[in-house]
């Protein structure tokens, strides 16, 4: 009966016409998703690096992780642009690319895994992922004038302007320390002072009080100041003047993880309260360690762990102490037989090339080790008033060339401090006007920055003492 | 119902022998397992020792999940009144269906006791299209397959949540359809039909505690072989099929959903438990594929459409099996392609 | 079908549970079951296997008595179901045979053999390099000629591995002194991984994760149990994925612990 189905016909279609409807729907989006899921290739899902070790120190790693298991990874198939030397494994879903040295600052690099494919897949993704290395700054000490107090200033790469961080009279010496800056001062009659100053935002906390430390006599003269990298010590040379003379002069060292009493290194290499220091004509901490180089008033050359842990290693003899091949666990050291690079674990020694061009003057200065096989060499002639007219070598290789850095007749070279990268160079300068720190391109010598002030904190690693300041 | 209190006396002995069998089959072997080291090899190949080892760590994983399944259904079917359900639901039929495909949230019943507990609805009144869409949640939006989903995969991550929103999604769809259909009666088998239409409410059983014990046989004689046959299952394939072949399949955003759908609805385990077995491709196969064996596996496998030829017509079952499995192939393929 | 056939299925069924239940909670006394399953969920397996024992028994009881009943077939008052033919019923009969099989065979097993962990030949199948490792921090120090390494005491095969994998400054752990056991997959020349398995739910998800050691001494057998005391040094083999392996001091031959996995 026609009255009877009409309503009917329109209720059936309804059922046939959902049905049809979610069904067509559900194999559209299907052969969506299967044609575009095979085409598609591993995703890469997350990054991984230390923006600020990676320019600080060799062998750091960027970890590059897929959202699934990839074909083993070939170092063929990875492109890091700018170029930089770097080895690849992969494992799983991750590959990782060490670059054998530090990076520079503040860049972008650009790391690709090209035609990364899942086992037995026919699809291929390039997995890109964009790094940016960290920045640096140095800190250094501006001398007050006109009875100004004595700044210890922060100066960033990339801006100008400099921060003062800690205000003092009579600062010789400072040093970092995680988030501590330990100051050393001296009185008009040489009586030292050392304070312990917490940073806030890198400047002083001005909420938090500044530790007086307790030196080891009434009075004395301190020099010298090293810290660790980890900030777990720090290190002087102390004089006891509290008889009017100096004696017992030598290594102690302030243990920031205990009691902050100093304690002298006794002559077995152990912190010892009370006992007679170990003389000290030229040490520093080894990067990245709490161990000390140290070489005795007596030529000797001592390894000693200031946590007091594990016993002293000695390694010879030596007549100076250049400083340590970029912050790695290499020392350059002189001896009678010439400048020689000690791995400090486990004692090899490999002579440095030395061409021509870069002793072919009549003062050799110090060496500042970029890597194995650079460095720069403060070298300089006698001019006729007796001063030294100072120039910067830097050997490549078994290439030397000179470094185009600009030395006022007037002024003279205190210190020369690579970055721990190695990409800059801080040069210190002293003239009657005042003091000068510029910070060089350590390839070209461009000038990247300038700041007054003496004292870098990127010097903090080259072994001072008695002969040295 | 057929009473049985009247049975002649040899009858009632015979009927002591099985189960007396079955104890002291299990207490002989109780005795061998504190009689014997419990450290030691056995000696077998490494082979069959470590395919021992994870079937019986499944079933060891699976056991609680099991018992505690089916003591909670049969609380919802023993013990709960007549009515309750009821009380809480809403009127209009579309937020009516979506309330329905959550009941298993709140009397979480196994997926083997779903059907009755289904049939049990339409003879209360309940619309097909309702009973359809408590049928394909429940089995999914159910706090224990839920936790031991969790248990599996973690909380976080994405496999949990698709397979819950995707249960849900799939069970209001199916209801939706169904709705639509003119007589929906036709879905139904005819005798099935028919009582319905008398409407005999359920009679309260008249010792409950005995007819928890019974029930409580009744599922573990479907469910403990599914369980068993599946972590064989899976131990076999971790152990025999080398792990290149497993990779080349399961990273093939493709093929990988195409062949945990097969394996899903070809193993017909509970799905309680069906999380602990996906968990042995977990990280072989891609994620998408691994949740389409979720939503598949508990609406549709052998099993289960053995169960549901008991009620519905051969041709309402072409039409869900259809929906849910194109339902399922496309959340695992743009799973695949997404995360 | 008669009373009794029907009553197979739910022997099989409560027979199993009431053998995997007792097995379970002898498990649990002799201190092995975490050989199976993680033991954060051993207290709800016990608990529930505890429960199991008597609500088996009770069914025994009630199916001794004749009033089980099972969802497998249609209940007494739905139209009788057309009674499949002979080669479905063959079929059907076979594939429960099959299913009975394995089900007594693996509960027999389970009660009869002694409890045993995975084999380092899973452990080769399933490539010791596993993509789910989780992420571990480390220190920043260097080992010196002559110094201590910092305490990491508390870490294990699975610590170390991560750490190895993830870390973005492999030199520092260059010297790191480490005390670790594990079970032996045997590596090429001279070298072999100490390996554990990882579980995270139950032994099923069982991942490989290890070390390369290397040594100068014999390389012990495939599946034996070692504890390996030595220093982390830079893989001699540069062309290999692990950067840093352990150099062994000292291998010692121990007995497998109480508890295998990690977790």
């Amino acid at each position: 009966m026609s009255t009877e189905s009409e309503p009917r016909r329109p209720v059936a279609h309804r059922f046939r016409r959902r049905f049809t409807a979610v069904v067509l729907v559900l194999v559209v989006v299907a052969a969506l998703a299967a044609v575009v899921g095979s085409q598609q290739g591993p995703r890469l899902k997350s990054v991984s690096y230390d923006a600020s070790g990676i320019v600080s120190r060799p062998a750091q790693r960027v970890i590059i992780t897929a959202n699934q298991a990839l074909q083993k990874v070939s170092a063929d198939d990875v492109r890091v642009s700018p170029a930089a030397a770097h080895t690849v494994t992969s494992s799983g879903n991750t590959v990782a690319v060490e670059f054998a040295g530090p990076l520079a600052y503040d860049r972008s690099y650009t790391v690709t895994v090209a035609g990364a494919r899942a086992p037995g897949q026919r699809a291929t993704a390039d997995l890109r992922a964009t790094i940016r290395t960290g920045t640096t700054d140095v800190l250094a000490l501006v001398p007050g004038t006109d009875g100004a107090k004595d700044r210890i200033v922060r100066r960033s790469l990339d801006a100008s302007g400099a921060t003062t961080v800690y205000q003092g009279t009579g600062i010789t010496e400072y040093v970092r320390l995680s988030r501590f800056l330990v100051v050393l001062s001296d009185s008009d009659v040489g009586d030292s002072r050392i304070d312990v100053v917490t940073l806030r935002n890198g400047v002083e906390d001005p909420d938090a009080p500044v530790e007086h430390l307790t030196l080891p006599t009434s009075e004395g003269h301190a020099s010298a100041l090293h810290a660790a990298d980890d900030g777990a010590s720090f290190g002087f040379q102390y004089a006891d003047t509290s008889t009017g003379q100096s004696k017992d002069v030598g290594l102690y060292v302030v243990d920031m993880t205990g009691t902050h009493m100093p304690e002298a290194i006794a002559a077995d290499g152990k912190p010892t309260t009370g006992a007679v220091p170990m003389t000290v004509s030229q040490w520093a901490y080894v990067p990245r360690t709490e161990s000390a180089l140290v070489r005795t008033a007596t030529d000797e050359l001592f390894l000693v762990d200031m946590s007091g842990r594990a016993d002293l290693v000695r390694l010879g003899s030596a007549t100076y102490l250049h400083g340590f091949v970029g912050t790695g666990t290499t020392a350059v050291v002189e001896s009678g037989t010439g400048i020689e690079r000690v791995d400090l674990t486990d004692g090899k020694r490999t002579a440095i090339v030395a061409p021509a061009a870069s002793t072919d003057a009549q003062y050799l200065g110090r060496i500042a080790q970029l890597t194995d096989d650079t460095y720069l060499r403060t070298v300089g002639d006698v001019r006729g008033d007796g001063t030294i007219a100072s120039r910067i070598v830097r050997v490549d290789g078994s290439r030397a060339s000179r470094l185009p850095v600009t030395i006022p007749d007037d002024a003279s070279l205190t210190a020369v401090c690579p970055s721990p990268n190695g990409q800059f160079v801080a040069v210190a300068t002293k003239s009657p006007t005042g003091a000068l720190v510029s910070i060089v391109d350590a390839t070209s010598g461009a000038l990247e920055a300038s700041t007054v002030g003496e004292d870098v904190d990127w010097c903090g690693a080259l072994p001072s003492g008695d002969e040295v300041g | 119902m057929t009473t049985r209190t009247t049975t002649p006396p040899q009858q009632r002995a015979r009927t002591r022998t099985g189960p007396g069998l079955v104890l002291l089959a299990v207490v002989v072997l109780l005795g061998i397992r504190l009689a014997t080291p419990a450290v030691g090899t056995a000696g077998l190949p490494d082979v069959v020792q470590d395919f021992l080892t994870l079937a019986i760590s499944v079933v060891v994983e699976s056991l609680p999940f099991v018992v505690l399944g089916i003591v909670l259904s049969i609380v919802v079917e023993v013990w709960v009144p007549h009515g309750a359900l009821e009380r809480i639901l809403p009127s209009r039929p579309m937020p009516r269906r979506a309330v329905i495909s959550l009941i298993g949230m709140l009397f979480p019943v196994c997926e083997c006791g779903n059907v009755p507990l289904a049939r049990g609805l339409m003879l209360r009144g309940f619309t097909p299209a309702e009973a359809v869409t408590f049928l394909v949640a429940a089995p999914i939006l159910n706090p224990l397959v839920i936790v031991s989903t969790a248990q599996a995969f973690g909380w976080s991550g994405w496999i949990l949540p698709v397979r819950i929103v995707g249960g849900f999604v799939v069970a209001n769809l199916v209801g939706w359809i169904v709705a639509a259909h003119r007589r929906p009666a036709d879905l139904l088998l005819p005798a099935f039909e028919a009582r319905c239409r008398a409407a005999i409410g359920a009679a309260a059983p008249t010792n409950r505690w005995r007819e928890s014990a019974a029930q409580f046989g009744g599922e573990t004689a479907t469910m403990m072989p599914a369980l068993f046959v599946g972590a064989g299952l899976a131990a076999a394939i971790q152990v025999a099929v080398p792990r290149s072949t497993l990779v080349a399949i399961g990273s093939n955003p493709v093929l990988s959903v195409l062949a945990m759908m097969l394996l899903a609805m070809t193993v017909s385990l509970c799905s309680n438990v069906d999380a602990f077995f996906a968990l042995s491709f977990a990280s072989t196969f891609l994620p998408g594929s691994i949740t389409a064996f979720l939503i598949i596996g508990p609406i549709i496998d052998v099993k289960m459409i053995a169960l549901l030829r008991t009620t519905f017509r051969a041709r309402f079952l072409v039409l869900l099996a259809v929906v849910c499995v194109l339902f399922a192939l496309a959340v695992g393929l743009v799973m695949n392609v997404l995360v | 079908m008669s009373s009794s056939e029907s009553r197979k299925p739910a022997y099989l069924g409560l027979g199993s549970v009431l053998a995997v239940a007792l097995c379970t909670l002898w498990l649990a006394v002799a201190g092995h079951l975490d050989l199976y399953i993680n033991p954060r969920y051993a207290v709800f397996t016990i608990v529930l296997a505890a429960v199991a024992v008597p609500a088996s028994i009770a069914g025994l009881v009630v199916v001794a008595r004749g009033a089980g009943h099972t969802h497998d077939h249609a209940g007494p008052d739905d139209a009788p179901v057309a009674r499949p033919g002979g080669s479905a019923r063959l079929v059907r009969a076979t594939l429960g045979g099959i299913a009975a099989a394995i089900t007594i065979g693996v509960t027999v097993a389970m009660l009869v053999l002694p409890p045993a962990t995975l084999s380092a030949r899973t452990a080769q199948q399933r490539s010791v390099d596993s993509a789910t490792l989780s992420n571990a921090t480390g220190s920043g120090t260097v080992s010196l000629l002559g110094s201590e390494s910092v305490d990491t005491s508390g870490y294990g095969v699975k610590d170390w591995a991560a750490l190895i994998r993830q870390t973005t400054d492999t030199s520092s752990l260059v010297g790191k002194r480490v005390t670790l056991t594990g079970f032996v997959v045997p590596g090429s020349d001279g070298s072999f991984t100490l390996t554990r398995f990882v579980i995270s739910c139950c032994a099923v998800d069982a991942q490989p994760v290890g070390l390369v050691v290397t040594t100068d001494g014999t390389v012990p057998a495939e599946n034996e149990w070692v504890t390996v005391t030595g220093a982390l040094a830079a893989n001699p083999d540069q062309s290999a994925d692990a950067r840093i392996v352990i150099k062994a001091a000292t291998v010692k031959r121990v007995d497998q612990p109480r508890d295998p996995y990690e977790y």
